[in-house]
């Protein structure tokens, strides 16, 4: 009778366990960033957007819901906040160049906030979406754990708009540095500032990679951005809609 | 490192109390690292292994994101009816945004800034994967 205990249940045992989901989630990323690196560091081959799109193929293919998923990539996940607190050794670093620019820092900051919360919903609005998806849409370029708190405050769907987060970060990912170099941006502490406020932790992410000094504006921007956009966005929503 | 970490998350965690103790519309987290500029500042700055220990998470943060991405199978449905209003609001408010961001810094650095802080442009080619590259010099001067 030895056919009982055969693949099929091994599956059934791995796949409820959360060992199965957390080393696919690492496997993927490190699949994730080998086609990166083979690309020569190709924008388009993000490691994030790979790495979701091969895991997002396997939950579908094998029928596994979210939340099970979710229960072993949870232990990654939690290490944003820890990560977010972390983000105080590069700003410390480079607290003299911030002392410095403090004043246009926090003009671009509120500039940067308001276009990004404001030009979502208007534009989502102006092209039909309905109201749960428009209201969820206004945080998408803060960092995670800040916008499903704001999306929970106006109305959203936090967990779309955790979704629409990540579309946001992979999108400044990949087309962020493309823009910057059209727009002839060669600041490295406005190129760090735009990514950061545009596409919080991915951008921050990227920002690292053109120099430190970009990585830790972005920084600085991902997190006041977060404390900008949750204290305006309930305004600008009471005045655009 | 553990000292380091369980620093990292006693500040997330004294951030959250603040947060929630004191219903501030900001996240638990944002004032985590607030609390530990703070007690940089206090203690001259990062020791060394704590310099280590965030620039070991911060040049994997890229991976840290990626259980949320998957979170978009969740809502295939709302992406199949709606999805070209969403994914113009994404793009054209990512595009206006980066612009935004950066001429406005550019702007106001020219007319509100002092002297350019450091040289533009000053590591190309930068690895974030190998955490070896990204170690501040600033790194452990108060250890």
């Amino acid at each position: 009778m030895m056919s009982h205990t055969g693949l099929g249940d091994i599956w059934v045992y791995l796949s409820a366990s959360p060992l199965l989901w957390l080393a696919a989630t690492l496997v993927a990323y490190l699949v994730g960033v080998w086609i990166h690196v083979r690309t020569n560091r190709s924008p388009f081959a993000n490691p994030v957007a790979l790495a979701a799109l091969f895991l997002v193929i396997l939950l579908v293919v094998t029928d596994t819901p979210y939340p099970t998923y979710f229960n072993g990539a949870q232990f990654i996940h939690f290490l944003l906040g820890p990560a977010t607190v972390a983000l105080a050794v590069p700003l410390w670093r480079h607290r003299a160049d911030v002392r410095r620019g403090a004043v246009p820092l926090a003009i671009a900051l509120v500039a940067g906030s308001v276009t990004a919360a404001a030009s979502a919903v208007f534009i989502a609005h102006a092209l039909g979406a309905d109201r749960q998806t428009v209201l969820s849409l206004a945080p998408k370029s803060v960092t995670t754990p800040i916008a499903m708190g704001i999306s929970e405050t106006i109305g959203g769907i936090p967990s779309l708009t955790a979704a629409m987060v990540m579309v946001t970060g992979i999108i400044g990912a990949v087309f962020g540095p493309l823009l910057l170099r059209w727009l002839k941006v060669r600041d490295d502490r406005a190129k760090g500032l735009s990514m950061g406020v545009a596409a919080h932790g991915v951008g921050t992410a990227v920002s690292y990679t053109l120099s430190p000094l970009a990585g830790s504006f972005a920084g600085i921007a991902m997190a006041l951005n977060g404390l900008i956009t949750a204290l305006l966005v309930p305004l600008l929503l009471a005045l655009l809609l | 490192m553990v000292g380091a970490l369980a620093t990292l998350v006693v500040c997330q965690l004294i951030g959250e109390i603040m947060a929630h103790g004191l219903h501030l519309p900001v996240p638990g987290p944002v004032l985590g690292l607030l609390l530990l500029v703070a007690w940089f500042a206090w203690r001259g700055g990062p020791d060394k292994t704590m310099g280590t220990t965030a620039d070991v998470i911060l040049s994997n943060l890229s991976l840290l994101f990626v259980p949320a991405a998957v979170g978009i199978v969740q809502h295939g449905q709302r992406f199949m009816t709606q999805g070209p209003s969403i994914v113009a609001a994404l793009f054209g408010s990512s595009a206006l945004t980066i612009a935004v961001t950066a001429y406005a810094f550019l702007w106001a650095d020219r007319r509100f800034g002092g002297k350019a802080a450091s040289p533009a442009n000053e590591a190309d080619g930068h690895d974030p994967f190998d955490t070896d590259t990204d170690i501040d010099t600033d790194s452990g001067r108060a250890s």
